[in-house]
């Protein structure tokens, strides 16, 4: 039965044998947070690293009644968002939103959203490389040891080399976590702005790789910590400018040319939040800028 | 796998399953998937008009959502019709032991199986592990035993009657190794709760 769809492909475009072996990497990786599930990663109708990972977990988890925001570093109306969007609009025949607050399915490439998630809702990362260890042990079959045995020393090292050559750990995005106090694992390339946003989120968290073939998952109020030393405590940097365009002092700014004469701006990043903030500014009922 | 293995044993009432599968297994497998991460959370399968008498239609439901060729299901000898019944629909191989399943359904009165044999993956591959789905008779959120770990806001009461006999407290036990271990589907009628096995479980 496909009556809500592009008729001759599958709802949501991927077969049911497909759908039912993410399914179940799926329902692994979130009760094993944190660890990553090897799972059978399909040819998708766009470029490896084009989230492919992503799209595979949206497209095994959506019904009918989702709804449907695609995000790429938070703006709603790049490319990768636009096509990923439509994608599902067209093979589902989801409703689609830029909403974040309207949203029961959220799909992003390196942002979460800076609107708190709430219970209910479930947020998609595509993954290029799911291995935090990988840049220190190349091989696979280390890095299941290391993770198996929590012979997490080497990263620590890779951190504390940051401290000894720079003063402070340098790693501003992609910023190792510890989740629920077992596995180490990659929050992809998001901002470390955006780690603290993990820690105990009350929306489902997960996570998909499509050319490493692996899935994980942070399952709602689970404890996240950015890695970290008793001396040099993880941190945020705090942008020392609000958005141009809106005013906010508290998100993620993006610089962007404004001219051609070399000018610069710096904007939120995440374009559903900076356009509500300017709503209400203009309405009057919200901070000045 | 030959034809005549998929085709039920003469004689036997070969039951209908989904009117829609595809929207049918996403909605078991949402409501499986919202179980599983927050654990304690009573939710609601989609019905299903006709389940073999032995299985709870959840666990039916379940069934019907999630196996497939390649995935194995141990049932109790005496299930035979149930067994028949779900592999005809899924094409789920029948696993001899439970050691070789990786999934265990226990319906309502039927002897718990060995769970000693229950596969709990290993601390490398902690994801070839188990689900066990048993059936029980009543199911109540908000009295009972305190759970806590990923998933819960807090704290969360689960009240389980009509499990086998020190199920609980041989599940804790089994979990005590994290990351191995393996997941509990408690099922009431066409309700279930879910125990992943990083919940702790006390009282």
């Amino acid at each position: 039965m496909n009556d809500a769809g592009e008729p001759g492909y599958n709802f949501a475009y991927l077969d049911e044998s497909t759908k039912r072996m993410i399914r179940r990497a799926i329902l692994k990786a979130i009760a094993i947070p944190g660890y990553q599930v090897p799972f059978g990663s399909r040819e998708m109708p766009l470029a490896y690293g084009w989230g492919t990972g992503g799209i595979q977990i949206t497209a095994a988890v959506i019904g009918a009644d989702d709804v449907l925001k695609v995000i790429d570093q938070g703006a709603d109306d790049t490319t990768n968002a636009v096509s990923i969007r439509r994608f599902f609009a067209r093979v589902a025949g989801v409703e689609t939103t830029e909403r974040t607050a309207e949203a029961s399915i959220i799909q992003t490439r390196h942002r979460i959203p800076e609107r708190r998630l709430s219970d209910g809702q479930i947020l998609v990362y595509q993954v290029p490389i799911p291995e935090p260890l990988r840049f220190i042990e190349p091989r696979e079959t280390e890095t299941r040891k290391m993770h198996a045995l929590v012979e997490y020393g080497a990263m620590h090292v890779k951190l504390y080399e940051d401290v000894a050559a720079h003063g402070r750990i340098t790693t501003s995005y992609n910023y190792p976590v510890l989740v629920n106090g077992r596995y180490v694992m990659s929050p992809s390339p998001i901002p470390k702005f955006d780690n603290p946003k993990m820690d105990m989120m009350p929306a489902l968290q997960l996570f998909g790789a499509g050319r490493e073939k692996r899935i994980y998952a942070i399952p709602p109020y689970t404890p996240v910590k950015s890695l970290d030393f008793e001396d040099h405590p993880f941190s945020v940097e705090r942008s020392d400018r609000p958005c141009a365009l809106c005013g906010a002092t508290d998100t993620f700014l993006d610089e962007i040319v404004a001219d051609d004469r070399g000018g610069r701006i710096f904007v939120c990043s995440d374009s559903d939040r900076c356009g509500e903030q300017r709503d209400q500014v203009a309405s009057g009922d919200g901070a000045a800028p | 796998m030959t034809m005549d293995q998929l085709v039920a044993p003469a004689g036997l009432d070969m039951r209908p399953g989904f009117d829609e599968p595809v929207a049918a297994s996403q909605r078991v497998f949402r409501a499986l998937m919202d179980a599983l991460s927050r654990p304690g959370r009573i939710v609601d399968l989609p019905a299903l008009a006709q389940a073999p008498h032995e299985l709870e239609p959840a666990a039916a439901a379940i069934g019907l959502g999630i196996l497939d060729g390649d995935t194995s299901l141990w049932l109790p000898r005496d299930c035979a019709a149930a067994a028949a019944w779900l592999r005809f629909h899924t094409g789920c191989r029948i696993a001899r032991s439970v050691a070789d399943a990786d999934f265990v359904f226990v319906p309502r009165g039927a002897a718990a199986p060995d769970l000693s044999q229950l596969r709990l993956g290993s601390d490398e591959a902690p994801h070839a592990s188990a689900m066990l789905v048993v059936a029980v008779t009543g199911l109540e959120a908000g009295s009972g035993a305190r759970l806590t770990g990923p998933g819960i806001d807090g704290e969360a009461r689960l009240s389980v009657t009509g499990a086998p006999d020190e199920l609980l407290v041989r599940r804790n036990d089994m979990v005590a190794a994290f990351p191995r271990g393996f997941e509990l589907v408690l099922c009431c009628a066409d309700r279930i709760a879910a125990l992943p096995r990083t919940t702790r479980l006390e009282g």
